[in-house]
């Protein structure tokens, strides 16, 4: 059975990154990174191409060693203690493979061993994750002839096997088809409301956008930045609000909006009045409209997503 | 849990018989196996039905019967189909995951390596029993061929069993240093090699790794002109030989492989752990094909996936060990020296001064013969490549030190250690009551006799060739570690010893004096004859046989001891100096990974407890 943990954001951090470096030759994949993660958080990671994402991941999971710095994985270092700080966590690689042509419930069994779960409990291990990833009832497939999405999900079954603190989930959601990627987030969700801590790296941002309480960007093996998404909107200082409304005194609003000091940008697009403004309360500019007598047939406030913050933090380097 | 109980957890529960247990026998394993055993069944009958009337052939089947040699017929093409199969069933150890693309999650896993290859010897047993199962049909007919000794049948039924883990557990150890391709090859070779020379019929016969001479016992028995060079008298003999060697040979492996290797690791230029040395990224993928595996991911599965203790105690439990073993065999052939010596003091006595001297003489001789193949054997295991050389590793407790340093202290404690005791041995048994007849292991030369073993200096003998032969050691390991500064690889490293040292300094210095020997018969060669003498004094073996009164009285060998000492006294400064600079360019070039290489080598005490 999986441990269910309170998820508790005030705890000694599960994952903590301590200004790792590591090059190759010339190149430096990973530049003086830090960061740290609280029990039951989500981090997502993001960055171009070449940022050096999955060499951060591979730090972290001790698949390579840093050439300065260290990571801590519940207190344990990947430098110093990496038998210890691997069986704290799981990684889920972005590829899959296997090992012969082998059913899930043999894959499973064979990985089981792997982290030495005893015979006798490997059968119900198998079948608490079959649950949880949606497998149940197809353990007699055999994975070779999986589909993406029923791959990943035996990957992930596979990663928890051991009941892992920190889950480190490689493109999870990659190439998988709208209505997979949210049964993946779904799963994602419920891990995290166990308590377990995960890292992922995706190039999906809404996907991350909806499931990380932490955004990490990188470029150029740099953090550029990170936080949860308000603090990245104030960061990128793109804390200005977009306002969608239909006035029926259009030249009246439009004047009104430029005599306001938090107004930034007015225009007219597709027949709605579109203006930018320095972020307000919520309906506040629709209440000051009101005031004025003003009919709005039409408001609404957009907030900057990720994308946005992402387009403007990273300038398309690679390492 | 009890330490047998875990170790028969380990035995029936690993991946790899999870794994064999999902994919026992498929349809193409069962079809090779039949085909290949039919095959050498008939490829080993052939020779018997070219010529039907052959004497030894019907000597043998008089003597054993049809169906008893047909048996062991069966039981040959056994041997060779599993000597064949099992190295290249293992060959997917560590190939199978890195194609497979999951020998991160194996790493990852934390299981220890000692785990994940035993199952793969275990799993061998499977092949095993599909082989017996297909010679069921063929055992019927030896059976209706007449029959067979059950018992012997049973017997080699055994030795092949122990020679299959042997075989499996030999590959698996080769596969830690080398590609298992190349170990499959290495192993397959080397079994041919023990098996041809084990059935030679010849007394006494030690190659006893593989089953051969078990299988060939009977049939050398039922040949009478083999009656005085059968090499055991009953097969329940070499049975136990043959199983006393094949299982010390796996237990060494598998104490091999639950050591693991001892890995440095060079500063790695991919991420995905497919490049192992700098620049490789630039090569095709063919040109980067390595004797050795150093990929960083197998190297973390090969170090740090081992248990702490191990960690712990690296250098103790590695050097110690190794030394250790030098030790007993040392004292296994000192103690069967003594056991010879004071035999011979009892029988002897001292009617025949003569006889003494003579046995004095191969005392020495084989007490420096010991000594000098210690000293080889001590250069191959007191030296390791330039990727390992600068590792730290913990030797005891919180002690660490490099393993240059451990090397270092290893070949020099035992090079004095072994001159002391060959020293010691004959100071011990001349100077307590062992001979108490007047036998001698240094007798004075009798003036009355001009026998060749009067001119022989013995004590010149023992002192000075035991010096001789410490000055070589110290020059040969020298160069073996200059050498060890260049490769990946301390067996290529001695290769290149062995040429240096061998063909170089011991052989191409006596060229010049057979060369003037050869001319010597047509006619007088003047003083060539003196200057290559001298030139041929640089070679260690020459000086030797000067020691040991060896050379030719007509060549003044004796003017030129000097030469053997001063060439050893510049090749030991030139060594030294080339050394310490090899040393200072390795330290440059492993600068930047080497804090990174300690640390992840080996783990602080605190950090393991």
């Amino acid at each position: 059975m999986l441990r269910t943990k309170e998820s508790s954001h005030l705890g000694p951090p599960v994952v903590e990154i301590q200004k790792v470096t590591k090059t190759y030759d010339s190149l430096t994949a990973v530049d003086h990174v830090s960061l740290s993660l609280q029990p039951g958080q989500t981090l997502g990671l993001i960055g171009p191409n070449g940022a050096g994402k999955t060499t951060l991941l591979r730090l972290i999971c001790s698949l390579a060693k840093p050439d300065s710095g260290d990571v801590l994985i519940q207190g344990r270092s990947v430098v110093h203690k990496p038998k210890e700080a691997r069986s704290q966590l799981g990684f889920m690689p972005a590829e899959f493979g296997s090992p012969g042509s082998l059913t899930i419930e043999e894959y499973l069994n064979y990985f089981g061993c792997l982290h030495g779960i005893s015979a006798n409990q490997r059968p119900a291990r198998i079948a608490d994750v079959c649950e949880l990833t949606d497998l149940k009832g197809r353990e007699h497939l055999t994975v070779k002839g999986l589909s993406t999405g029923n791959r990943q999900r035996v990957l992930l079954a596979k990663t928890l096997l051991h009941d892992p603190e920190l889950l480190i989930l490689d493109e999870p959601a990659s190439g998988l088809d709208p209505r997979a990627r949210t049964e993946l987030r779904a799963i994602i969700r419920t891990l995290s409301s166990l308590g377990k801590t995960t890292i992922i790296s995706s190039h999906i941002l809404p996907d991350i956008e909806d499931i990380s309480d932490q955004i990490a960007i990188m470029e150029a093996g740099r953090l550029v930045m990170d936080g949860n998404l308000q603090d990245l909107r104030q960061q990128t200082a793109l804390e200005h609000q977009v306002i969608r409304m239909k006035v029926e005194q259009q030249e009246t609003a439009i004047e009104f909006l430029k005599d306001r000091a938090d107004c930034r940008s007015v225009e007219c697009r597709d027949g709605f009045l579109v203006c930018t403004v320095e972020q307000l309360e919520s309906n506040e500019l629709l209440t000051a409209m009101l005031q004025q007598n003003m009919r709005v047939t039409f408001y609404s406030e957009e907030q900057s997503g990720l994308e946005e913050i992402f387009l403007k933090t990273t300038e398309g380097k690679v390492t | 849990m009890s330490i047998i109980s875990r170790f028969s957890t380990v035995l029936h529960d690993n991946p790899a018989s999870v794994n064999q247990g999902a994919t026992r026998f498929s349809g193409p394993m069962v079809a090779t196996a039949g085909i290949l055993l039919n095959l050498f069944i008939l490829s080993l009958i052939f020779p018997f039905l070219l010529e039907p009337d052959d004497r030894d052939f019907r000597a043998m089947t008089e003597s054993l019967g049809f169906g008893g040699l047909f048996s062991l017929i069966l039981l040959g093409a056994t041997l060779v189909i599993a000597t064949v199969m099992i190295p290249f069933r293992l060959a997917t150890v560590f190939l199978g995951p890195r194609i497979g693309r999951y020998f991160d999650q194996i790493v990852l896993s934390g299981i220890s390596p000692f785990r994940l290859l035993i199952g793969n010897v275990t799993a061998q047993i499977n092949l095993i029993g599909l082989l017996l199962f297909l010679l069921l049909p063929h055992v019927v007919l030896a059976i209706s061929f007449g029959g067979f000794q059950v018992t012997i049948f049973l017997g080699c039924l055994i030795l092949i069993v122990s020679y299959c883990m042997m075989l499996s557990l030999c590959t698996l150890w080769f596969s830690l240093y080398v590609n298992e391709i190349v170990a499959g090859l290495a192993v397959v070779g080397a079994v041919i090699i023990c098996g041809i020379f084990g059935g030679i019929p010849a007394a006494p016969q030690p190659m006893l790794m593989t089953p051969v001479p078990a299988f060939l016992q009977p049939v050398y028995a039922s040949i009478p002109m083999l009656a005085n060079d059968r090499p055991f008298d009953s097969f329940w003999s070499v049975f136990a030989g043959c199983l006393a060697c094949m299982t010390v040979i796996s237990c060494v492996a598998a104490l091999c492989i639950h050591l693991g290797p001892l890995y440095g690791i060079v500063k790695s230029n991919s991420t995905f752990g497919e490049v192992v040395k700098p620049g490789d990224a630039s090569k095709r993928k063919r040109f980067r094909f390595r004797l050795h595996i150093q990929r960083p991911s197998e190297i973390a599965f090969l170090y740090q996936n081992r248990s702490s203790f191990l960690t712990r105690y690296e250098g103790f439990i590695r050097w110690g060990l190794g030394f250790s073993v030098l030790l007993v065999a040392i004292a296994i052939v000192e103690v069967l020296r003594t056991y010879f010596a004071i035999d011979t003091s009892l029988n002897m006595g001292t009617r025949d001064p003569n006889s003494n001297r003579r046995f004095a003489y191969g005392f020495h001789t084989i007490g420096l013969v010991r000594h000098g193949i210690t000293l080889v054997l001590g250069i191959l295991l007191f030296s390791h490549a330039r990727n390992t050389t600068l590792q730290s590793v913990t030797v005891f407790g919180k002690k660490r030190a490099t393993v240059s340093t451990l090397d270092w202290t290893g070949f020099i404690c035992l090079m004095l250690l072994s001159s002391a005791i060959n020293i010691g041995v004959f100071l011990g048994l001349e100077h307590s009551n062992a001979f108490t007849n007047g036998f001698s292991l240094m007798p004075p030369a009798t003036q009355s006799t001009s026998s060749y073993w009067n001119t022989i200096d013995l004590p010149r003998l023992l002192y000075e060739g035991t010096l001789a032969l410490n000055l070589c050691g110290l020059s040969a390991y020298l160069m073996q570690r200059w050498f060890c500064q260049k490769m990946w690889m301390k067996l290529v490293a001695f290769f290149w010893t062995y040429v240096a040292y061998g063909v170089m300094i011991c052989g191409l210095p006596i060229l010049p004096l057979l060369i003037v020997d050869e001319l010597s018969y047509r006619g007088p060669t003047g003083p060539m004859e003196t200057i290559s003498a001298a030139i041929a004094m640089i070679s260690p073996p020459l000086q030797l046989a000067v020691i040991g009164g060896e050379t030719s009285s007509r060549i003044p060998f004796h003017w030129f001891w000097w030469i053997f000492y001063l060439s050893q006294a510049l090749l030991l400064l030139v060594l030294i100096r080339s050394y310490r600079k090899g040393n200072r360019l390795l330290e440059d070039g492993l600068l930047d990974a080497s804090t990174v290489e300690t640390q992840i080598a080996s783990p602080s005490v605190e950090t393991t407890t």
